[in-house]
């Protein structure tokens, strides 16, 4: 269906990546008309009733997929969802705990212009001194993205394995290269 | 029991030190601190601490929202890493 609304361009932030990313996961069955009740690991729920469902596996090549329509949310940030197909509470307790996942590629699309990264493409990049606005000597790698409420921060492994968190701001990461899969980072003078 | 409102905000002396060195100084520095407990204070705003969570130092860049809160409240010492879907990093 067309709603008349262009989709916004993907930037180069947005290259395919051919990745799967988990969405969601079971935390059982409620009820006894087949809902489930589902943990959703997205900011924005609505991403596991994607229009071209959810796949059962994080292997790009299984193409097993399932259709999921959100009801209402539940107790501790759970959401309860139907599954296209799924009527009763035994189908549900039989599947265990499965994870859902989606393809990185149809998340929306960064804006253009904006310095902002979804977590999982700043994972794994490498990590570089800045030497005046250039590459300078590499020293690690970016192992995960965190926020404990104080900002974003990149942790980072050194080559040596010391591991150390490095605020991801524009003064203290002024390049993120997600195409060349690096970052250069400027550490700061400890008081 | 909250703390007597006479007292003022708890805040270890070395940290208004270090904080105002920083301020003086101009430069982008990051202040490390043992002190969990202390209080934000309004002139923290805009400074980076570095707040020990009994293994690693964790950033924080303080901002107006963070004021009158602990700055232990922002270095968790128990993780829970989740799944960052589609959580996006902004600089």
């Amino acid at each position: 269906m067309n709603d008349g609304q262009e989709k916004p361009a993907a930037s180069d932030k947005d290259a395919p990546t051919g990745k799967r990313i988990v969405v969601a996961e079971t935390a059982g069955a409620h009820g006894v008309r087949g809902a489930m009740k589902l943990r959703i690991f997205a900011e924005d729920p609505a991403l596991v009733a994607h229009k071209d469902g959810v796949f059962l596996s994080e292997d790009p090549t299984d193409m097993r997929r399932v259709f999921l329509t959100l009801k209402n949310a539940h107790k501790d940030g759970m959401w309860l969802v139907s599954m296209q197909g799924v009527t009763s509470p035994e189908a549900i307790k039989a599947m265990g705990r499965t994870r859902f996942y989606l393809d990185r590629d149809s998340l929306p699309a960064l804006q253009d212009g904006v310095d902002e990264f979804y977590y999982h493409d700043l994972e794994g990049l490498r990590v570089f001194m800045d030497d005046n606005g250039a590459k300078g000597e590499e020293i690690g790698q970016v192992l995960s993205v965190r926020n404990y409420g104080g900002g974003d921060l990149l942790y980072i492994r050194r080559r040596n394995g010391e591991e150390f968190y490095h605020v991801f701001s524009a003064a203290t990461v002024p390049v993120v290269d997600v195409k060349g899969g690096f970052v250069t980072i400027i550490e700061l003078e400890i008081l | 029991m909250a703390r007597s409102v006479w007292k003022g905000p708890y805040v270890h002396p070395s940290l208004l030190k270090k904080a105002d060195a920083a301020r003086s100084g101009g430069k982008n520095v990051i202040i490390r601190t043992y002190s969990r407990s202390s209080t934000i204070l309004p002139s923290f705003v805009g400074l980076t601490f570095a707040v020990y969570n009994g293994q690693k130092f964790i950033p924080v860049l303080v901002t107006d929202t963070m004021i009158g809160h602990k700055f232990g409240e922002f270095a968790p010492t128990r993780n829970y890493y989740g799944h960052g879907a589609d959580k996006k990093a902004k600089k």
